[in-house]
């Protein structure tokens, strides 16, 4: 067996507790740009907007942050060629508490995810470039994926649900939510939940289709029961003597499933 | 990379042209499970307790039973009966007077499938087996056979018989319902991301659910079960009986057959593993 590859690119985890959404931009600088190894490393061309590690076939995303108060903060998602990819809305926001609140940024070359426990509802936000093995990532071309929510630019809250996911449609001109874009391997229109009978539960990837296409997957990214708490962590085998530490993320549960992502 | 478990047991085939009476499929299914013993390719024989009576080999501690029946010379009934002798399902397939068929049996330690190429009507299947119950151990629980096919007892084509459709043991009642991984959009039922961007097609295990013991009712969660062995979803854009070849590990193919006699839905087939 190995490692699947979806499972298999280098990782951070941080959280932190915050009063101020300065905070985020500061400690997204420290995970993305100046902690990872050298070919992990993001870059920050211009203040407060991170671009994933330079590759040669041309693959990367760019996202920009902007402190909007100091208990929120708003998110815009670019492609390589520069369309936007969190295009429900002008901007993406997401907030934090008025108090202090903890926030936990899980990081990669390939995905940011900033889930802020704010204590009214958690929020989590997230963007990333998808898994396409066994195809390389850019050929024919490179996808990416967005979170719709968890606030939109009037700062509601909106689509703060994993389920809520911008990308780009085969044959599409610009970034949409796809409702039916989320493959669900579970019995449909059923009442199931993610455990064997015998009382295993069940981690699978979260891939993305566009009709009868398959995007790819999330990386470090897993789906499993929607009856975990948020924050809950779990050790997952990856392969027959490699275990993998998962956190679940703050997103409101879809299809009776809740995400978490790698920690550990 | 290794084979996954559910494609690593031991698989025959045999392609009979020009039949005209389903107790040649009766006759040649008995020739395939009884006489094939060679463990070191996975073959192990069944018994045959008695007439049209199969009983497989106990594989990781499971078995099951199949009662092969001539109806007519036109209708072959198959019951299916778990490790405990609880009836399964019995299901049917009616193949025409007209002309003569072409019979593909698909045997294994853990599954069975009988798949009639009519030609002057639809293809009609009978199938049946035991599940790999992985990532749990084989003998985690005792719901694992599972059965299916064309037509009822009463040789009605009552449309329980297509590629999520599978009769099962639910707690203690055996029946049918849409129980196999759908892998496919639960908001469109046409998204199914069957092929890579690049086209490439995609192909899923058969991974049924069903309600454990105490767990019945109509509100009773079905839980993961397990997954048919040799078989796997397939696009529904390929021929039925197109001879596909899958990558099932680095470096090794395997040959499947598309199958005719089971219903596609949620936009996908089932292939079966030939060599």
């Amino acid at each position: 067996m190995a490692v699947p590859s979806f499972l298999d690119c280098a990782f951070r985890f941080t959280e932190i507790q915050i009063t101020d959404v300065a905070s985020i931009i500061t400690t997204l600088r420290d995970e993305l740009v100046t902690q990872p190894a050298a070919a992990n490393k993001w870059t920050e061309p211009v203040s407060g907007t991170f671009k994933s590690p330079a590759r040669s076939d041309g693959v990367f995303i760019t996202f920009a942050t902007a402190r909007i108060s100091a208990t929120r903060i708003a998110y815009v998602v670019r492609d390589h060629n520069g369309l936007l990819v969190n295009n429900n809305s002008a901007d993406t926001r997401q907030d934090i508490g008025t108090g202090a609140t903890y926030v936990r940024i899980y990081s990669s070359p390939f995905y940011v995810i900033v889930d802020s426990a704010n204590p009214t509802q958690n929020e989590c936000w997230g963007t990333g470039i998808m898994d396409r093995a066994p195809e390389p990532l850019a050929d024919p071309r490179p996808c990416y994926w967005s979170s719709s929510g968890p606030r939109n630019t009037t700062g509601d809250i909106f689509n703060n649900n994993w389920f809520y996911i911008s990308t780009l449609a085969v044959g599409g001109t610009s970034y949409s939510v796809d409702t039916s874009g989320i493959l669900t391997n579970t019995v449909n229109q059923t009442y199931s939940d993610m455990f064997t009978i015998e009382g295993t539960m069940l981690f699978v990837p979260l891939e993305f289709i566009s009709g009868i296409w398959l995007l790819g997957r999330m990386f470090n990214v897993l789906r499993t029961d929607m009856s975990q708490q948020s924050q809950a962590q779990f050790t997952v085998p990856l392969d027959d003597n490699v275990t993998g530490t998962f956190r679940i993320l703050g997103w409101g549960y879809a299809y009776q499933n809740r995400l978490c992502c790698r920690v550990a | 990379m290794a084979i996954p478990h559910f494609l690593s047991t031991g698989f025959r085939f045999f392609e009979h042209k020009g039949v005209t009476d389903v107790q040649t499929i009766i006759d040649d299914f008995g020739t395939e499970v009884l006489t094939a013993d060679n463990a070191p390719k996975g073959w192990y024989a069944w018994t045959n307790p008695s007439t049209g009576v199969f009983v497989s080999p106990t594989y990781e501690g499971k078995h099951f039973q199949v009662t092969l029946t001539r109806a007519t010379q036109q209708k072959l009934q198959m019951e299916v009966r778990d490790q405990g002798n609880i009836v399964i399902c019995t299901r049917r397939i009616n193949c025409p007077s007209a002309n003569a068929w072409t019979a593909r049996i698909f045997t294994g330690p853990g599954h069975v499938m009988i798949d009639v190429t009519m030609f002057s009507a639809p293809p009609e299947a009978l199938y049946a087996g035991i599940l790999d119950l992985s990532p749990d151990a084989q003998n985690a629980h005792d719901h694992y056979v599972y059965g299916g096919g064309a037509r009822s007892n009463l040789d009605v084509a009552d449309g329980n018989n297509n590629v999520h459709e599978v009769y099962m043991l639910d707690d203690t009642v055996a029946g049918h319902r849409t129980r196999v991984s759908q892998y496919g959009s639960n908001q469109n039922g046409g998204s199914n991301g069957s092929k890579t961007l690049s086209g490439a097609r995609v192909y899923r295990p058969r991974e049924m659910w069903c309600q454990q013991s105490g767990a019945g009712g109509t509100y009773g969660y079905l839980h993961f079960a397990g997954k048919a062995y040799q078989t796997l979803l397939c696009p529904q854009s390929l021929a039925l009986g197109a001879r596909i070849y899958v990558p099932i590990d680095q470096g090794v193919l395997g040959e499947f057959i598309v199958i005719g006699g089971v219903g596609s839905n949620w936009t996908w087939l089932l292939c079966v593993r030939s060599a």
